[in-house]
């Protein structure tokens, strides 16, 4: 099937799947009830669930289904909760079928505030997991725990930088890296490092004016050590 | 005796000689100057013509320079004159030596007597004296004379050489001007005397003419204004008449010649006409005779009527005479009869006249007769009639450019000339198609009417286009033309044939072309963007012009404006549609072709489809709409600055929509250029395999011991080689090429790998040449071996080719795909930061607000490098950028509504937290599109899918083919023992084929193959039954055979669906793009997109260099406004 065909179908199938995701202002926080992918269309009831997902996704499932049922799920979702779940859309299609299933777990735990639990799960596969399947799981793992376990998260990050400096996922690693180890006085120096290591290496960067703007804040921060001057 | 030189005498007489001679020279001189002055004189006055006769210039140019030479030596003399007086000449004397005034005329005159009381030898004493004083040479002694002689020989000399000069100048430049010119002077006198008159002529000259008739003369005498004529008649004095010339002619009239008379005319030149002699003859019997001429019809000419009997007629065959007239006497009927022949026609006389008609039946000699006359009736004398024939028609087709293949447009632009002497009824043009498949079809007769024109050029253009013509077809032509006679005669051509090009023309034309297109769609583009330019100036001035009161002064103005921007619009359209149509008639000429026309066919569409949406039929329709207005003068709706403003528009979006295609028209050209040379190799490597085979067997069949015929033999295979070996020129040529352009586009790789390809061709080539050589020298065998070298060659380079495409191929998608997923990721990462920036926007307090702003403007900037780097990423993939970029705009947009929230500004009409809801969603959004492109451009599970059917419909196939081997096997068989079983064993293996096709088309991804597949399950399934049945027969064979050759049909056409390989370049078609409105013009406005840094240009190639530049340089229009697209 060449390019040209099968292009309106997926478009389609995201272009409904959008309109879910699209709030109207006023409206941003009431959750739609119904959402539509490719001519279907879904209640919670008929959501499918996540080990529904799991099977789908898995090496035995039909990935194509999963996929749309990840949509789906996507369209269900106020905004924050889709950068979840095309978090884990954006996953699957870089890691191999086998650990697809403890991803969608991991983010199903995540969303009902276990992250912690799910960055475990997603832990417990990365020993069995190939070389370039290891970064996008270390991120989302870093991603869920980030809020209840800040430690976790960046021993996450801290893995993936030191293991897989060239991944799409370094850049906001080095960020979200960078902002925990400002948090902490004495490893400011380093957070400082890594902000500069992103700038320099990723000037256009979409995370780049972020991380500049950072960076410029902290380094006019005084220190502790640097009593603030007296104006008078 | 001449005096001693030792006197006083001798001395006076040495000056007097030596003044003699400067003279001499003084006139010598002079005359030289004179006469060169005469010769340049003559040469100025002479002209080009040289001298005419009768003019006196050279005898004045003579008697004045004789003249001035005399008058010279007159001068001269009477100077020598004055000289030679004897006090003149001491005096001059006296003072060239400064003696006393007198002192040597005294001692001249004591030498000659000396006075009574003198002494002589006193007198000698003082000659002596003098005599040593005046011991000089004469010309020191000379004094005043000899020193003006001196004078004018200086001055003469000096004028005397510039004249020479100046002649030798003359006869160098312009020699027969000057001997023509100076010839005349030596014969002055006879110059002045003019050339004789022509002579006198008189007309009729020597005649017989009717008695009593009164003769009129012409008189021929040029140059004179009256002459005298003469006539005397036979026993009659002569007599004379002076006759006035005007004109070089004049007439005169002689009395009624009733004798003979002789006639001659004189001038007063003395010049005299010849004699001619007025003989009389006595009258005709026939007079007032009148022929009145009817010429048939289709002629077209007007009757004709002749007076008097004729001498010669020549008349159109079928001309019908009417002769009348009078008998001047006795006569009862005239006749006509032919000359030596018969009786053609008689006329009776009635009251002396007579009347009657008669159609002539060839050319003949007429002459006259009268029955009833009385004898020695002089009669007219007989006359020649001529019968001009009707000619056939002339009529010639050609082909303007005398080509002789079809052009791909199948029109043919034919010119069709014909005449004829009378006229012309109709011209028809017979075209017969004669193709390799179909035969020679019935001939096609187009016939037009010519409505009896005498002369037609007709300019037709033979549109072919329906014909089912096929490469290498040949179409037969010829025109005829009929003449309007009455007998209609018709003249053919001869027949033209035309034949359509070859398919390999066809191809290399729709590759010259796919590469042609990139350069033309730029050139249109920038067509477009100066005509946007210049119409955007135009709008201001108008404005400007508004603004100042001065709307509608100038309105003549400003419809010639608008009407030439119309005009230029349409025709920048027309040039997109023409550009269009070429591909289309290559795409036509294509059709019905293999695979590799099929693939070129597909390119050549989408290159069309490219220029299609670059003008949009609502762009199209109003320009048509426009262009009737104005060349109706109706009134326009719009204002003439709303509608350059339009205008500019459409000029713009044209040019963005051509620039977006650009890239993948170039990288469209590429693929071609790529698979055009890999073709080319596998071709190239064929042929030369079947003429190393072909040399080899020419060496088998070598005559031992003779060298010759092997000569003769391996002639055509040598012809061969050397085709081949152009052909492989060629090859390495596009190879270099292309190697060069996939560099240029940032893939050295692929580059180094199209130059490893070039290398082997190149090593090809030696080994081709090489081959030649052999086959040169009648070694058929070495001829062979070197030709399978160089075939194995080209196999290894279209190997690297195809290999190198392929990963030219995965690369491209890889990077895509890489870019997007990026792309995904960090519109995800920017939506992630918008959480957390909501997260805290509620119940920030004021600085804390601020500090957010500030973060929001981050993201906003990540969000502009994010655009960027997804539009870069999509340049040749132009449908998914522009939704991506959309989206970005939209994401742009929404933060641009937070940051307003958070300043407090009216406008945002939203809450903060609403406003960060509503930018992270269009964040995710960016993300969501970033992702369904990047599934629409992987590996196509569709495809894998297809792929499998194909394998499985293959081995269907297989089986169904090793079915009905063993059923035709089994119906021979049919009375053994156990063929009923066997025949039940088929059956059932018929129905597990059948079943395993009606699986297969409920397979997902065969659905759109489900109803085919169902039908040939059908069809199995019915065989099946038969067999059950028991029923073995022909029709049951014929009917497996039919099932054996649709399934491997269906199987080539899910081949020609499936993704080759060699990827065929597979730029998206349509996209269904979400619903979202088109964005504010203000959240556009401003935001300018910053070029990427010199260092990061530095790192990429030229081309790539020049993609991003022109990328910004559309996004940046985009932004400030003018953008349309």
């Amino acid at each position: 099937m060449t390019l040209s065909s099968s292009l309106p179908l997926v478009f389609g199938a995201a272009s409904l799947a959008l309109l879910g995701v699209w709030p109207s202002p006023g409206s941003a926080s009431a959750p739609p009830t119904e959402a539509h992918s490719g001519g279907l269309t879904a209640t919670p009831d008929t959501l499918p669930s996540t080990e529904e997902l799991a099977r789908r996704l898995g090496p035995e499932g039909d990935r194509a289904a999963g996929l749309e049922g990840i949509r789906l799920h996507i369209a269900q979702r106020s905004s924050e909760g889709a950068t979840l779940w095309l978090q884990l859309l954006a996953t699957v299609d870089r890691i191999d079928a086998r650990l697809a299933p403890a991803a969608v777990r991991a983010v199903a735990l995540g969303e009902e505030g276990m992250g912690v639990q799910g960055a475990e799960l997603i832990s417990e596969t990365l020993d069995d997991a190939d070389c370039e399947d290891r970064p996008p799981l270390l991120a989302l793992a870093a991603l869920l725990s980030e809020e209840d376990d800040p430690e976790i998260a960046a021993a996450l990050r801290g893995r993936l930088l030191k293991e897989h400096s060239d991944a799409f996922e370094v850049p906001e690693t080095r960020f979200r890296q960078a902002r925990w180890l400002l948090a902490q006085e004495e490893r400011r120096e380093e957070g400082l490092d890594l902000l500069e290591t992103l700038i320099v290496e990723g000037p256009n960067h979409p995370v780049a004016p972020e991380a500049r703007r950072l960076f410029q804040q902290e380094r006019n921060r005084p220190t502790p050590s640097e009593p603030e001057e007296d104006p008078s | 005796m001449s005096p001693s030189p030792d006197s006083l005498e001798g001395i006076l007489a040495g000056v007097k000689g030596y003044l003699r001679l400067r003279a001499g020279a003084m006139v010598g001189v002079g005359a030289a100057l004179v006469l060169g002055v005469i010769l340049v004189l003559a040469w100025i006055l002479g002209g080009a013509s040289g001298w005419t006769p009768g003019t006196p210039v050279p005898a004045l140019l003579a008697a004045l320079g004789s003249g001035a030479v005399i008058g010279l030596a007159v001068w001269v003399g009477l100077l020598l004159r004055s000289w030679f007086r004897e006090a003149n000449l001491t005096g001059e004397v006296e003072r060239s030596v400064r003696l006393p005034d007198g002192s040597v005329q005294a001692q001249v005159e004591l030498s000659r007597s000396l006075p009574p009381g003198a002494s002589d030898a006193l007198a000698r004493a003082g000659e002596g004296a003098l005599l040593r004083k005046l011991d000089q040479p004469p010309g020191e002694l000379a004094g005043d004379p000899g020193r003006e002689a001196g004078r004018f020989l200086r001055l003469g000399g000096g004028v005397l050489g510039t004249v020479v000069l100046l002649v030798a100048v003359l006869v160098a430049t312009t020699p027969d001007r000057a001997w023509s010119a100076w010839a005349g002077l030596t014969r002055p006198v006879a110059l002045l005397k003019p050339d004789p008159l022509p002579e006198i002529r008189l007309m009729p000259g020597d005649a017989e003419l009717p008695w009593g008739e009164t003769p009129v003369l012409s008189v021929f005498a040029e140059g004179r204004d009256s002459v005298t004529v003469h006539w005397r008649a036979v026993g009659d004095v002569p007599e004379e008449r002076s006759v006035s010339i005007e004109g070089g002619v004049g007439e005169a009239v002689l009395p009624p010649l009733e004798a003979e008379v002789t006639y001659w005319a004189t001038g007063r030149d003395g010049r005299s006409s010849l004699r001619h002699r007025l003989v009389p003859l006595d009258p005709f019997l026939l007079t007032e005779l009148l022929i009145e001429a009817t010429f048939p019809e289709h002629t077209g000419l007007p009757p004709e009527t002749f007076q008097g009997p004729p001498t010669a007629l020549e008349v159109p065959a079928g001309t019908r005479l009417g002769f009348s007239g009078a008998v001047d006497g006795v006569g009862e009927t005239v006749l006509l009869r032919e000359s030596g022949g018969g009786e053609l026609a008689r006329f009776s006389v009635e009251e002396r006249g007579f009347a009657g008609g008669w159609s002539p039946p060839g050319s003949m000699r007429v002459e006259w007769g009268v029955e009833g006359a009385d004898r020695g009736s002089a009669l007219p004398s007989p006359f020649e009639l001529e019968l001009r024939p009707d000619q056939p028609p002339e009529v010639r087709l050609s082909i303007p450019g005398d080509r002789s293949e079809l052009p791909l447009s199948r029109r043919l632009p034919l010119r069709i000339e014909a005449a004829d002497d009378y006229g012309l009824a109709w011209i028809e043009l017979e075209v017969l198609g004669r193709s390799a498949a179909a035969g020679i079809d019935e001939p096609t007769v187009d016939r037009m009417s010519t409505e009896d024109q005498a002369r037609v050029v007709l300019e037709p253009t033979l549109n072919l286009s329906d014909w089912d013509l096929g490469p290498g077809d040949d179409i037969l032509l010829l025109a005829r033309a009929g003449d309007n006679a009455p007998e209609t005669q018709i003249t053919e051509t001869p027949i033209l044939r035309i034949v359509m090009p070859g398919r390999r023309a066809v191809r290399e034309a729709a590759r010259e072309r796919i590469q042609e297109v990139p350069s033309e769609a730029a050139g249109l583009a920038d067509r477009a963007s100066r005509e946007a330019s210049r119409l955007r100036g135009l709008e201001r001035e108008w404005e400007a012009r508004s603004r100042a009161g001065e709307r509608g002064q100038d309105g003549l103005r400003e419809a010639e404006e608008l009407r030439s921007a119309v005009e230029q619009q349409a025709e920048l359209a027309q040039d997109v549609e023409e550009l269009q149509e070429r591909l289309q008639e290559l795409r036509e000429a294509l059709a019905g072709g293999d695979q590799e026309d099929a693939g070129l066919e597909e390119r050549l569409r989408q290159l069309e489809e490219l220029l299609d949406e670059a003008l949009t039929p609502e762009a199209r329709e109003r320009l048509e709409e426009l262009l009737e207005r104005l060349q109706e003068g109706g009134e326009l709706q719009e204002s003439p600055g709303e509608l350059l403003g339009e205008l500019a528009d459409q000029q713009e979006a044209l040019r963005d929509r051509l620039e977006e295609s650009l890239q993948r028209m170039r990288r469209s050209a590429l693929e071609d250029l790529f698979q055009g040379v890999e073709q080319e190799a596998r071709s190239l490597a064929e042929s030369q395999e079947e003429l190393a085979e072909r040399f080899r067997e020419s060496g088998l069949s070598e005559t031992p011991g003779d060298p010759q015929e092997t000569d003769g033999e391996l002639a055509a295979e040598r012809e061969l080689q050397r085709e081949l070996m152009e052909r492989n020129r060629a090859l390495a040529d596009q190879l270099e090429e292309l190697a060069e352009r996939l560099r240029e586009d940032g893939d050295s790789e692929a580059g180094d790998r199209a130059s490893e390809a070039a290398e082997a061709v190149s090593q090809a080539g030696e080994s081709m040449e090489r081959a030649g050589d052999a086959g040169e020298a009648g070694d058929a065998a070495e001829a062979g071996s070197q030709g399978d070298q160089a075939a194995d060659d080209l196999h290894d380079a279209a190997q690297t080719l195809e290999e190198a495409h392929v990963e030219w191929q995965e690369r491209w998608t890889e990077d895509l795909r890489t870019a997007l997923r990026q792309g995904a990721h960090d519109a995800l990462s920017l939506a992630r930061r918008q959480g957390e920036v909501r997260g805290e926007v509620r119940g920030a307090n004021a600085l804390r607000q601020r500090e957010l702003q500030g973060e929001e403007v981050a993201i906003r900037d990540g969000l502009m490098n994010l655009g960027t780097e997804l539009m870069l990423a999509t340049l040749e993939m132009p449908e998914i950028g522009r939704g991506l970029s959309e989206a970005v705009g939209e994401a742009v947009a929404a933060v641009d509504r937070m940051v307003a929230t958070l300043t407090g500004r009216e406008e945002a009409g939203m809450a903060p937290d609403a406003a960060a809801e509503e930018a992270q969603a269009a964040m995710n959004r960016v993300a969501l599109l970033a992702l369904a492109a990047l599934d629409a451009t992987g590996q196509s599970e569709d495809g894998s899918s297809l792929e499998e059917l194909l394998e499985e419909m293959e081995r269907l196939a297989e089986q169904q083919e090793m079915l009905n081997e063993d059923t035709s096997s089994l119906s021979e068989e049919m009375d053994s023992e156990g063929a009923s079983a066997q025949l039940q064993e088929t059956a059932a293996a018929q129905q597990w084929i059948a079943e395993a096709l009606r699986e297969l088309g409920e397979r997902p991804g065969a659905s759109d193959h489900m109803d085919d597949l169902e039908e040939l399950a059908q069809e199995g399934g019915e065989i099946s039954r038969e067999l059950e049945e028991g029923r073995l027969d022909g029709t049951t064979l014929a009917r497996q055979e039919s099932l054996l050759v649709r399934l491997l049909a269906h199987g080539r056409t899910l081949g020609m669906e499936q993704p080759t390989e060699e990827r065929v370049g597979t730029p998206a078609g349509e996209v269904e793009r979400p619903l979202v409105a088109p964005l504010p013009e203000e959240v556009l406005r401003g935001q300018r997109f910053t070029l990427p840094s010199a260092e990061e240009l530095e790192a990429l190639t030229p081309g790539q260099r020049r993609m991003v530049l022109e990328y910004f340089d559309r996004m940046n229009r985009r932004q400030s406004g003018g953008g349309g697209g």
